[in-house]
């Protein structure tokens, strides 16, 4: 039977036009920069680091990962040695965040391979384990993506928050984990019955930031962050790559983010908490999904290969926006005449370019590619 | 009267969830595949544990719950995840956004696509997916066997 649509779809309720939405964003713009604010030490260029036989069957082959990690390294910092440019952004005695996208792990989301590469990259510079974090919003996404702390031993595994089944019911836990002093406030919120979990944290107009981000490393959250997005599309903000793998994967009450994505994101990785300590972004782009993200469908993944790398979280979107979409054009997705209006429409990382957190139009990108043999 | 009422309630409600949960294969179907795991069930807006950054696009529709579970054989893995809205004019609306100029064909339910990672297809109130992370015929025969057990359910539920 051929396929028919029912006549009495219901109708989703209205978005709001996120440009009338009333935020706090200014407080976050009064606070004074850092010599690590975003957009980092290199602003505006993004190392591209291609190693065509990187993956195989989509995914990655033993080592791959560890080599173009080095190059492009190398490449976005100058330094000939990989333990250098590691130490460019860390300091032996800090303590380390590592926040990867664990979403569609085995088809679409970060390997272990780009993760491994990370955490032995930063023990060459100095970094012991014990003083490494990665940390999951929930114990769903942990257990889906198995155990960091069993791939990489010695790496803390940190829950922002977690469910346990006591007296038959979904118990949560891990409120203590969020600072109530620090969140970004926006008069968006969903009605309660979308109000996704009790972890959510009270719903409402707040979004609350974690204490490891807000504490120091010596008062028990860490001192800088490296972000490892996946290179992946996502059917509201059409990418979501190193901007909102910080912004969703950072704060409460974040779902009501999708209704206004274009300023949620960029706004969210505005504040101190992530713009002062972000001092990184490694995009695995081992393979990409092209459409139908964030959840994985591998029909839509392929073989990219490469490996982005950059300070500048903006620059790095930005690059990776124009190359999924190419995509969605040679893969017959999408029609060249509407390229435009899906830029247009897309207008987030213009958002993040006018708060000051990188470079998207205002000059080119200088892209460095390196290519690996 | 009014306990006559809860009761019938009581009885709609767990025939329902019983229902659901015995769509999903037992282990054999097909023949040599393995339940992996727990199957794990979403309700409502916990939904958003599974998809993380997807979920909306399900609950503007009204969803109502889903039930995910692997299957295994031989280093071979399949999962199968059946969701459940509140009525088919959802369901239909999901359908047709997942599945937005793909081309549709009849085989399963009253509508899917096939290709070679997955299989998706509507019946009712219910949507299938059926997805393997790697191309070969042993996934794929087994992704059709699971898809025909589970339509033939879903048959006689909506039925």
């Amino acid at each position: 039977m051929p396929f028919e649509a029912f006549s009495q779809q219901p109708i989703p309720p209205p978005k709001p036009d996120p440009l009338s939405i009333k935020s706090n964003v200014h407080v976050a713009l009064c606070q004074p920069k850092t010599r690590w604010s975003m957009p980092g030490f290199y602003p505006g260029i993004v190392a591209e680091v291609h190693h065509p036989g990187a993956t195989e069957g989509l995914q990655p082959v033993r080592g791959a990962a560890k080599l173009m990690l080095a190059a492009g390294l190398k490449s976005l910092t100058g330094e000939k040695d990989p333990r250098n440019a590691w130490r460019r952004f860390v300091t032996p005695g800090e303590r380390i965040g590592i926040k990867f996208n664990p979403v569609g792990h085995k088809v679409c989301g970060v390997t272990w391979d780009v993760i491994a590469a990370v955490v032995e990259g930063l023990e060459s510079a100095g970094i012991p384990r014990k003083d490494m974090l990665v940390w999951h919003r929930f114990n769903d996404e942990h257990a889906q993506t198995c155990k960091p702390e069993s791939v990489h031993p010695g790496v803390e595994a940190y829950l922002l928050n977690w469910f346990i089944v006591k007296d038959g019911k979904n118990t949560p836990g891990g409120f203590e984990r969020w600072d109530e002093n620090v969140c970004y406030e926006a008069e968006v919120s969903l009605p309660d019955e979308q109000n996704y979990l009790e972890e959510m944290f009270h719903g409402g107009t707040k979004s609350y930031f974690p204490r490891i981000l807000t504490h120091s490393g010596d008062a028990g959250g860490v001192d800088k962050v490296i972000n490892i997005p996946a290179f992946k599309h996502h059917g509201g903000p059409f990418i979501t790559m190193a901007l909102k793998n910080l912004a969703f994967g950072s704060t409460t009450n974040c779902p009501r983010g999708h209704l206004f994505s274009e300023r949620f994101i960029s706004e969210v990785c505005a504040f101190p908490p992530l713009r002062d300590k972000v001092v990184l972004n490694i995009m695995d782009a081992l393979r990409g999904q092209y459409d139908r993200g964030p959840a994985p469908a591998p029909q839509f993944v392929w073989p990219l290969e490469r490996l982005y790398i950059a300070t500048d979280p903006v620059a790095m979107d930005s690059v990776g926006f124009e190359v999924l979409l190419a995509k969605q054009v040679e893969a017959g997705r999408l029609a060249t005449d509407k390229i435009d209006e899906v830029r247009k429409k897309h207008y987030g990382l213009a958002v993040a370019e006018n708060l000051g957190l990188g470079i998207h139009k205002g000059r080119p990108i200088e892209k460095r590619v390196v290519t690996l043999d | 009267m009014t306990m006559r009422l809860i009761w019938a309630l009581i009885l709609t409600l767990a025939t329902s969830v019983n229902s659901f949960a015995s769509l999903m294969p037992s282990t054999g179907t097909p023949p040599g595949w393995q339940r992996k795991g727990q199957e794990n069930l979403f309700a409502g807006a916990e939904l958003y544990r599974h998809i993380d950054g997807g979920a909306e696009l399900y609950i503007q529709f009204g969803f109502d719950r889903l039930t995910v579970q692997d299957y295994v054989k031989d280093g071979h893995e399949v999962r199968v995840e059946i969701y459940k809205m509140n009525d088919p004019p959802g369901a239909d609306a999901v359908f047709a956004k997942i599945t937005k100029d793909m081309k549709m064909q009849s085989l399963y339910g009253t509508t899917c696509v096939l290709d070679d990672y997955q299989i998706l297809f509507r019946r009712g109130a219910y949507c299938v997916s059926i997805t393997t992370y790697e191309t070969g015929t042993e996934p794929l025969a087994a992704m059709a066997a699971l898809a025909a057990k589970i339509d033939e359910s879903l048959t006689d539920l909506v039925s």
